[in-house]
């Protein structure tokens, strides 16, 4: 019990530093909001580094993911419910509510996240953000905010990228193999989603692109000396990100969704 | 496609590698001490994270089959139909998702970390085959351990679904118990079972290698923790595929 | 050079991803950008259960959806008395021809979920095409709840009155029951030979009436007949007072009566 308290405590406390930077750069982003100077080449080449060079990889995830959600859901329903008219309703609903936004996420901590906390450590290691600070330059202004802006940008666009895909492969490959028309896809499509399914996606999307470039920075930025440090930094900012888009996505779908 | 082959390099790579390893294991077995102190290393202190994993992966799935089964008003086989599409297709896939930046970036990052400071070639010094001494029973360890909270983590969703069932979608767990054996049989269950194993091993054998062929300097264990944790996720899903898909394929062969 | 190129990637990327959403919007409805729809206010006393965002079919075939559903203060005009529902309906242009001034707006129940729709037959050719934002009266869809309570209230007056004369019935279904019972044991008494030898003697008798009233029709029996008439009507005058009368004469001292 005692062990149990002692590990919520240090948990919590793991979320305070990452708070505290996102209130940082609120701020931050604000203040270059009101000075105009917010660095374009910067936030491109963050957008670059996160979406452009992450979207071959997420496209063909999520090909193979909804692919395997129409098999698995047409096996449910015709083994358990004798009756498949639904499938790529069902499949493909999934797919936009939950398995897009999630997955996509997933990917993007695992390489963004990893990324971020390994630059940031190594940065650390090699002092460059002691001269940052010489030079009075705030390091949440000047690297945290593009990979912020960087990486909900990539959030965003690569869900609804991974969203038509999703679209793309089921109503094309699944069609063909298992003999469901197209348009079946569509009209069960629109018997399911409304516009509040993709905006919960759309939400999911921001949510998690603002909880991965901060618990990444924050473990970064407490980098430990060594390469050890650096490891310990990027593992813990990809088990730390992914563990809290599963949880932010539980409280997500039960407030969005609310029955 | 310089690319293409750079990736078909890497997956021979990392083919002949697992084999080596693996054979290995095989040829020289290991130690009961030191597959103890490497699953207690890796296994134990991910448990908590499997936990939650578990629990949240269950709820998050029945909340979304609810969304679903509302609309028939079948509410009734939500215990049913959730714990079925969470043990044989998404829970393995996203608490794997999990595990492998928990479990493989960790362990991929120490055996870069040794790669780098020339801990190996310190080994390789004393006469000794750092994959045997070092490599062999990380990755036995990890795709043991991580076979196990996979399989402990699958059957935490059940209670995941239970509880916000019960607190939240007002589906009392005696109804959500009641449907299970209906939807669940036992080849789901091994469906489930030897996703969890093939992800394990998928685990294990990517982080050893990644991780024991880092060369360079501190930023190096970072690229290598980021390798790891895409082409883990990347090979879980491609993985699970399959098995899914041969086991569609051999069912329709069954049944027709 | 190189940044000019991820430039242009990211512009790519982003633009791309808007344009995918305006198509998801478009898919799913949310926005309807090609086409000026036909807008339609229809009227209901009561709307069964229609949604926003339901379909609109005219001819069973999908052609717009429900856009707005608001309640009535007081009647729009007198054609559209007792309605309190307005329900607003958006409907594709290329269906403009077929709903006219005759044509009836229903609210069904379709498919696996019971999906409400609202139903377009198409008019005729004579009568004239509907504007856009006419205001039309809807077929109410019958009150299923209303049927049920009714159904209800008949049911439970049947219960009510066997509930309170549960003893009665009781003792008149026994009675029933035993008078069935007895009927079928004076059957099985009964001797078959004899009921058939009755039968007989009945065929015989009706057959001799048979007969009778055929020899009564003949004219000497008619005749007879008339002759009786006469001697009853000559006999009624024998009345008491006659009778002594008729007596005294003869000398006959009777006591009669």
């Amino acid at each position: 019990m005692r062990a149990l308290g002692n590990w919520a405590i240090r948990e919590w406390g793991q979320l305070a530093y990452p708070t505290g930077l996102f209130w940082a750069s609120i701020v931050g982003l604000l203040k270059s909001l009101t000075r105009a100077s917010l660095r374009g080449k910067e936030i491109t080449k963050q957008i670059y580094e996160c979406a452009v060079m992450s979207l071959p990889v997420i496209a063909f995830s999520l090909g193979i993911v909804s692919l395997m959600s129409v098999l698995e859901f047409s096996w449910h329903m015709k083994v358990v419910l004798k009756q498949d008219a639904l499938v790529p309703g069902f499949s493909l609903i999934l797919t936009i509510r939950e398995v897009a936004p999630v997955v996509t996420a997933m990917l993007l901590a695992s390489r963004v996240g990893a990324s971020i906390s390994a630059e940031m450590g190594v940065m650390k290691i090699t002092e460059q953000l002691d001269q940052l600070k010489l030079l009075a330059v705030s390091e949440v202004d000047y690297l945290l905010i593009p990979r912020w802006i960087g990486c909900i940008v990539a959030n965003v666009t690569l869900t609804l990228i991974s969203i038509a895909i999703a679209g793309i492969v089921t109503v094309f490959i699944a069609a063909r193999w298992m003999g469901y028309q197209p348009a079946e896809f569509y009209n069960s499509l629109l018997l399911f989603t409304t516009g509040h399914d993709l905006e919960g996606a759309l939400l999911k999307a921001l949510c998690f692109g603002t909880l991965i470039p901060f618990v990444s920075a924050s473990y970064g930025l407490r980098c430990a000396q060594g390469s050890q440090g650096v490891g310990d930094a990027a593992t813990q900012a990809v088990a730390r990100s992914s563990l809290l888009i599963i949880i932010s996505d539980l409280l997500i779908n039960s407030i969005w969704w609310m029955p | 496609m310089p690319d293409l082959k750079e990736l078909m390099g890497s997956i021979g790579n990392w083919f002949l590698f697992s084999k080596r390893v693996i054979g290995l294991f095989f040829r020289e077995g290991i130690s009961r001490k030191v597959l103890i102190q490497q699953m207690y290393q890796v296994g134990v202190r991910s448990m908590v994270t499997t936990c939650v994993a578990g629990i949240f992966v269950g709820a998050i799935l029945a909340i979304q089959i609810n969304l679903q089964l509302k609309d028939f008003g079948a509410q009734s086989f939500l215990g049913g139909l959730s714990t079925s599409t969470t043990i044989r297709n998404l829970g393995p896939v996203l608490i794997a998702f999990l595990l492998s930046g928990r479990v493989g970036a960790f362990s991929s990052a120490e055996l870069g970390t040794m790669a780098i400071t020339d801990q190996l070639n310190a080994i390789r010094c004393l006469g000794l085959n750092p994959l045997a001494v070092i490599i062999m029973p990380r990755l036995v360890a990890l795709t043991i351990s991580s076979f196990l909270l996979l399989v402990l983590g699958l059957g935490l969703t059940v209670f995941g679904g239970i509880i916000i069932s019960s607190i939240y979608l007002n589906v009392n767990p005696l109804q959500f118990v009641s449907h299970i054996p209906q939807f669940v049989s036992g080849s789901s269950i091994f469906i489930g079972v030897l996703k969890s194993f093939l992800f394990g091993l998928i685990i294990g054998t990517i982080s050893c290698f990644v991780g024991y062929k880092t060369t360079g300097g501190a930023e190096e264990v970072g690229r290598s923790v980021r390798r790891t944790a895409v082409v883990t996720l990347v090979s879980i899903i491609v993985i699970d595929f399959l098995v899914s898909f041969v086991v569609e394929s051999v069912t329709q062969l069954i049944m027709s | 050079m190189e940044q000019q190129r991820k430039e242009f990637w990211v512009g790519t990327l982003v633009l791309f991803s808007i344009g995918l959403l305006v198509f998801f919007a478009w898919l799913l409805g949310l926005v309807q950008p090609l086409g000026k729809q036909l807008h339609l206010s229809v009227f209901y006393q009561f709307a069964g259960g229609v949604e926003v965002g339901a379909p609109v079919r005219v001819s069973g075939v999908k052609v717009g959806k429900v856009e707005k559903i608001e309640f009535l203060a007081t009647p729009a005009s007198d054609l559209l008395a007792g309605t309190s529902v307005k329900v607003r309906v958006g409907v594709d242009p290329e269906v403009k021809k077929l709903v006219r001034q005759n044509s009836k707006f229903y609210i069904n129940i379709a498919g696996i979920i019971g999906e409400r729709y609202l139903e377009i037959t198409p008019g005729s050719e004579d009568s004239p095409i509907l504007e856009d934002g006419a205001e039309v009266r809807g077929m109410d869809p019958p009150r299923v709840d209303q049927l049920l309570s009714q159904g209800y209230g008949v049911f439970g007056r049947v219960q009510e009155f066997l509930e309170r004369n549960e003893n009665t019935m009781q003792d008149l279904l026994t009675s029933v029951h035993s008078l069935m019972t007895d009927t079928n044991v004076i059957l099985k008494k009964l001797d078959k030979k004899k009921v058939s030898q009755l039968i007989e003697n009945l065929n015989t008798v009706s057959a001799n009436f048979a007969v009778l009233s055929q020899q009564l029709r003949s004219p000497k029996s008619s005749k007879f007949i008339d002759q009786l008439a006469d001697l009853v009507d000559r006999a009624h005058e024998i009345d008491k007072p006659a009778l002594q009368k008729f007596l005294q004469e003869e000398g006959v001292r009777a006591r009669i009566f």
